[in-house]
């Protein structure tokens, strides 16, 4: 999946298995792989094609939260991400003086039909699952954990016990039950003739999203919902402390310059002063 | 001859009224057996089905609130200690 994977809390043998589940999700979702399970459903866009469960069962938690979200988080931006340049694993891809594509709006989410097994996505269209796979993957390798311990993908993480998390841009927090994610704009970045693109795409543009954040942690009950919510409330703009407000779930935002500002519901349960 | 001719004509007029009838009659009976039939069968067979089929899927308002959980928010408190995870732009 690209990034380096940390467990706490479990022996030989727990350690082994999540080391294999993460190789298995990687092997049938990643984009970036021709035999994947995910590159073959993306070359028979516009056909019916029959998935395995996991598949669907992952695909169908994706749309869920697309709805969820309000389709902020749409796993229809696959062709968006290719037309920007994101076409390789992000330790391969370099600067390159070619111009992007033009860019490429989502579909959207509804209109991928989803029937038990059986998927047809929109002709010319692409998905990409990468964000809802990873952090479910370590919402399930959190679960063989045998005691208190947590499990972390590229900086989202899935707790068994209080776990203290450093923030971003300074400080520490408890994460107590669930998980905590960050989503961001500095990590996932490449050039096209000298123009930056990064991977959180706006789905309605099809454009790498414009907002004041360069990155946005949320906690969440699960890694999923922490990663999705700081998906969501980066793509939302100035508007993304109240849309996590308004679901009860704790937003921590540092915005372009280094300044750290936190909603309503981080601020009741951390203390720290909320922003207005 | 020909008053022999019209009262055999009224004959069969009057026959075939009468068999017009019988049939409208019979078939108003085989209708009103099969209703009755079908309405003590629906209310006294098991696996007849008393009032209307309803879908098996779990109702929209369950659905909306399982839905809202997947998104539910996590419970964080104030550090007490130095930080032994981190969470970083991914």
């Amino acid at each position: 999946m690209g990034c380096e994977i940390v467990v706490a809390g479990a022996g030989d043998r727990t350690a082994a298995a999540i080391r294999r589940l993460f190789a298995a999700r990687e092997a049938t979702f990643s984009r970036f792989r021709p035999d994947s399970e995910l590159s073959a459903v993306n070359t028979a866009a516009g056909r019916p094609t029959v998935v395995s469960a996991g598949f669907a069962r992952m695909l169908e938690r994706s749309l869920a939260l697309a709805a969820e979200t309000d389709g902020l988080v749409d796993p229809t931006v696959g062709a968006a991400l290719v037309a920007l340049g994101y076409t390789r694993d992000l330790s391969e891809l370099g600067d390159d003086p070619a111009p992007a594509g033009a860019p490429r709006p989502a579909p959207g989410w509804r209109r991928v039909e989803l029937c038990g097994r059986l998927l047809r996505i929109p002709a010319g269209s692409a998905l990409d699952l990468n964000g809802v796979v990873k952090s479910a993957t370590v919402d399930d390798a959190a679960a063989l954990l045998d005691g208190d311990g947590f499990v972390s993908a590229g900086g989202d993480l899935a707790v068994r016990g209080p776990t203290v998390v450093a923030l971003p841009g300074g400080g520490a927090v408890s994460a107590v039950r669930g998980g905590i994610a960050t989503s961001g704009s500095t990590k996932r970045r490449w050039r096209r003739a000298g123009e930056t693109h990064h991977h959180l795409v706006d789905p309605a543009t099809g454009r790498s999203a414009e907002t004041p954040w360069e990155a946005v942690t949320a906690s969440g009950a699960t890694c999923v919902a922490a990663d999705v919510a700081a998906r969501a409330a980066f793509l939302a703009g100035a508007g993304g402390p109240a849309w996590l407000d308004r679901r009860g779930i704790p937003g921590r935002f540092v915005a372009a310059g280094g300044t750290v500002t936190v909603n309503r519901s981080w601020a009741a349960m951390v203390g720290e002063p909320a922003c207005t | 001859m020909d008053s022999e001719r019209s009262s055999g004509a009224a004959r069969m007029a009057s026959a075939r009224r009468r068999a017009h009838r019988a049939k409208v009659a019979l078939t108003a009976a085989g209708l009103g057996c099969f209703a009755l039939g079908m309405t003590l069968v629906q209310g006294n067979v098991s696996g007849h089905t008393r009032r209307q089929a309803r879908p098996l899927a779990a109702p929209k308002r369950f659905q909306k609130a399982v839905r809202r959980d997947a998104l539910d928010g996590g419970l964080l408190a104030p550090a007490q200690a130095p930080p032994g995870a981190t969470t970083s732009v991914s």
